[in-house]
């Protein structure tokens, strides 16, 4: 029994060594997958985000109507999304559109909204540059999908009011156009009713950031796995004797540094979450919205990643699979080279770089079965059998592995 | 010259006789095809689809969306034949949005009853989804309103049906006249502005983790050098030493490149010519093998070697411009990160 506390106590010692002197490279590897990590949230955080484009909007002479209806429409979230008004004269609407300070510009003849509601229908000058690049070919579709309702409104009473003068009404033609009006504006300011929104995740977790932190934590874990190679090195026959004859085979030996990789996996997850909490600490501290929320997002990843009914299974089966593979390759030099490729052939397959929902569907197939898809799945839903069997299962193959060939 | 060149060949035939050439080849050609396979949607995906179980109510809105002024829409709008394809495609941002028209629509809208008619299908990466909406809805309400209005005027009339009928030609009329109101555009001269893209301009993903790859590779034939065979090269003099170690490297990682090369023309070849895109490749070749040869003698020991390759294969992805090109962003990091093989290719193209 001492042989084997001083077996694991010279495990631990070289096991700290190792970790300090490659700490330097597990500092550089972590920085650039935080950062890669960051770059990726940024690029599909991208994807679900528009800049809306500046018009100006000139109204000729004073229609406070006119104004007051900007101020409304600029609050409804289709426009807000696509676009920003600001009231400006014509001269500088027209120069800043040629000067690219706006992007178009909307300008309204005098006594716009009066002659509009009594059927003078003057028409509204919108200036568009030549090319039209995608944010303003969005106000310009919104701009006309408003045109479009006006005009279908006033067709509708046009039709009538002159059907009215051919057959005669029961109502006045004034209280026929007041009803018309009014059932129109029902429909078009009930118009978002009309809408049931059915939401459809891109993701299998809550967030994207949530998505980013445990991806970055698990590589960082994996490329740690391939620094493990120290403590399947060859040694020599002397060495292996000495073992054998003090009752430590390969089982006992696998076991050790089994306990070694658990214990160096704990402490790396331990310090990846002291960084993101002091990191969702000072960015708390903000004052802009969006960073409020990111620091939100992070604690709630940290929530996830310091549950140790989540982690420790998945640390468990990682280290499981670690052991196979060195078991596999027999203390090759580069076999932590070769673990680091298996590692990332199966993060990338398994979703855990880009989320599965824009692989190939073939990759995605294969990618469900791949231990990194169910690590990552399992750090969220918390799998522990699931994990536990796995585990079992790699440490054992390993150990068979290393029966057999001593 | 002949000593070096017999020196190749058996390196050569050695790579072919060595399995792991394969294995390298296979790596190269998957993760080229899930590469090429992957789809980031575009920041900006203009694509709406619409499911129509509305009948011709549907085909007219349908044919109202899909005729829409090239010129001043953004969305293309095109339909699709059922749900599961249509949420299918939002969910993977290959569509903005996605409108489910039900089979009662009309029926809904006419009885008043047409709250949540509609079902508009959004995703994690949907963009002016609000704002599409209203299109969608100028559509409906377009087709729908002439019996709307009928419907709510006709007790009005001492002869519905014949009045009916002049409402509909004098609608006809009116919505294709100017006596509605109506917009006018100016066109100007557009501004010259910088192109706001973000990702994928100098980027290319195919060809960036060819060059990553292949130069992840002759980093690792270098580690060879700790082993028995390093002794061989420790042997030469200087000179003779250095051609060898190029000609290992080169042996290394020509079976690799040249499959590579050609799986990277039958993935993406119009993008850059057959010429540019040879000489290009050769300097990438070229460079990687001079990079390990020279990058493997800072390192005494294969353990502090091994890692120091983990740490670039990591920063070649993370800093050339194979998915995003960051140098777009810092200059600076683009200039320096070109001394690195895969960005020196990438943006030699």
């Amino acid at each position: 029994m001492n042989y084997s506390f001083q077996y694991i106590r010279i495990e631990f010692k070289r096991a700290v060594h190792a970790f300090l002197s490659g700490a330097v490279t597990l500092i550089i590897i972590s920085a650039i997958t935080v950062g890669s990590a960051a770059a990726l949230y940024t690029l599909l955080q991208s994807l679900g985000v528009s800049e809306p484009v500046k018009i100006a909007m000139s109204i000729r002479g004073d229609d406070s109507m006119s104004v007051v209806l900007l101020r409304l429409v600029q609050g409804m979230d289709s426009v807000s999304a696509v676009c920003r008004f600001e009231l400006t004269d014509e001269d500088e609407a027209r120069e800043g559109v040629l000067d690219g300070t706006y992007a178009s510009a909307i300008i309204l003849p005098e006594n716009f909204y009066d002659e509009v509601n009594t059927g003078i229908n003057p028409p509204a000058l919108i200036l568009v540059p030549s090319k039209m690049p995608d944010g303003v070919k969005g106000f310009s579709e919104l701009l006309s999908s408003a045109a479009s309702l006006v005009d279908t409104v006033e067709g509708g009473i046009y039709a009538v009011t002159d059907a009215g003068s051919v057959y005669g009404m029961s109502v006045s033609r004034q209280d026929m156009e007041a009803y018309l009006t009014s059932i129109a504006y029902d429909a078009l300011l009930g118009r978002t009713k009309f809408f049931e929104e059915s939401f459809e995740t891109s993701l299998d977790v809550d967030d994207l950031i949530s998505y980013y932190t445990v991806s970055a934590c698990l590589i960082i874990l994996l490329v740690s796995c391939t620094g493990f190679v120290y403590l399947y090195s060859r040694r020599t026959r002397a060495v292996e004797f000495a073992l054998r004859r003090n009752g430590l085979g390969p089982v006992r030996t696998g076991f050790v540094r089994f306990l070694v990789m658990m214990m160096q996996l704990v402490l790396i997850t331990v310090l990846f979450v002291l960084v993101i909490r002091t990191a969702s600490f000072f960015l708390e501290k903000r004052e802009e919205e969006m960073l409020y929320l990111a620091a939100s997002s992070l604690k709630d990843a940290c929530g996830i990643l310091i549950s140790p009914a989540n982690v420790l299974p998945v640390l468990f089966s990682i280290c499981g699979f670690t052991h196979l593979i060195y078991c596999l390759l027999k203390g090759r030099e580069d076999s932590g080279l070769i673990l680091l490729i298996v590692f990332m052939i199966m993060l990338i397959i398994g979703g855990c770089v880009v989320p599965s929902v824009f692989l190939p569907d073939a990759a995605v197939r294969i990618g469900e079965h791949l231990p990194a898809f169910l690590w990552r799945d399992d750090i969220f839903s918390g799998g522990i059998i699931r994990e536990l069997i796995m585990g079992i299962l790699f440490f054992a193959g390993g150990e068979v592995l290393s029966w057999v060939r001593s | 010259m002949g000593t070096f060149m017999m020196r190749f060949f058996l390196m050569l035939k050695a790579r072919l006789k060595n399995p792991y050439t394969y294995v390298w080849v296979l790596l190269m050609a998957v993760s080229l095809w899930l590469v090429n396979e992957t789809v980031i949607p575009s920041r900006n995906s203009s694509e709406v689809v619409i499911l129509n179980l509305a009948g011709e109510c549907g085909d007219k809105i349908l044919n109202i969306l899909e005729n829409a002024d090239e010129k001043t829409t953004e969305c293309t709008y095109s339909a699709v034949g059922d749900e599961e394809t249509l949420r299918e495609l939002v969910r993977r941002g290959q569509a903005r949005c996605g409108f489910i028209l039900p089979a009662d629509l009309k029926e809904r809208v006419l009885s008043g009853d047409a709250r949540h008619a509609i079902t508009m299908v959004t995703s994690t990466f949907s963009v002016k989804s609000a704002a599409t909406r209203e299109t969608v809805f100028a559509a409906l309400f377009r087709v729908m309103n002439l019996e709307m209005t009928e419907n709510a005027v006709r007790d009005y009339f001492e002869d519905p049906e014949a009045a009916s009928e002049l409402i509909r030609e004098r609608y006809e009329y009116y919505l294709g006249s100017e006596e509605v109101f109506r917009l006018e555009y100016e066109v100007f001269e557009s501004p010259e502005s910088r192109d706001e893209g973000f990702l994928f301009d100098r980027s290319d993903p195919i060809r960036g983790t060819a060059a990553v790859i292949l130069f992840i590779l002759s980093l690792y034939s270098g580690s060879v050098f700790y082993g028995k065979d390093g002794k061989f090269f420790s042997a030469l003099r200087k000179g003779e030493r250095m051609a060898c170690i190029f000609l290992h490297e080169l042996s290394s990682v020509l079976i690799p490149s040249v499959f590579s090369f050609v799986i990277v023309r039958m993935l993406d070849a119009e993008s850059v010519s057959l010429g540019r895109d040879l000489a290009c490749f050769a300097v990438l070749v070229v460079s990687c093998c001079v990079w390990s040869g020279v990058f493997v003698s800072f390192f005494r020991k294969n353990e502090t070697y091994l890692p120091a390759v983990s740490v670039l294969l990591f920063m070649s992805f993370a800093l050339c411009p194979v998915f995003f090109d960051i140098g777009e962003y810092i200059p600076v990091i683009g200039y320096v990160v070109r001394i690195l093989p895969p960005a020196l290719y990438l943006y030699m193209l």
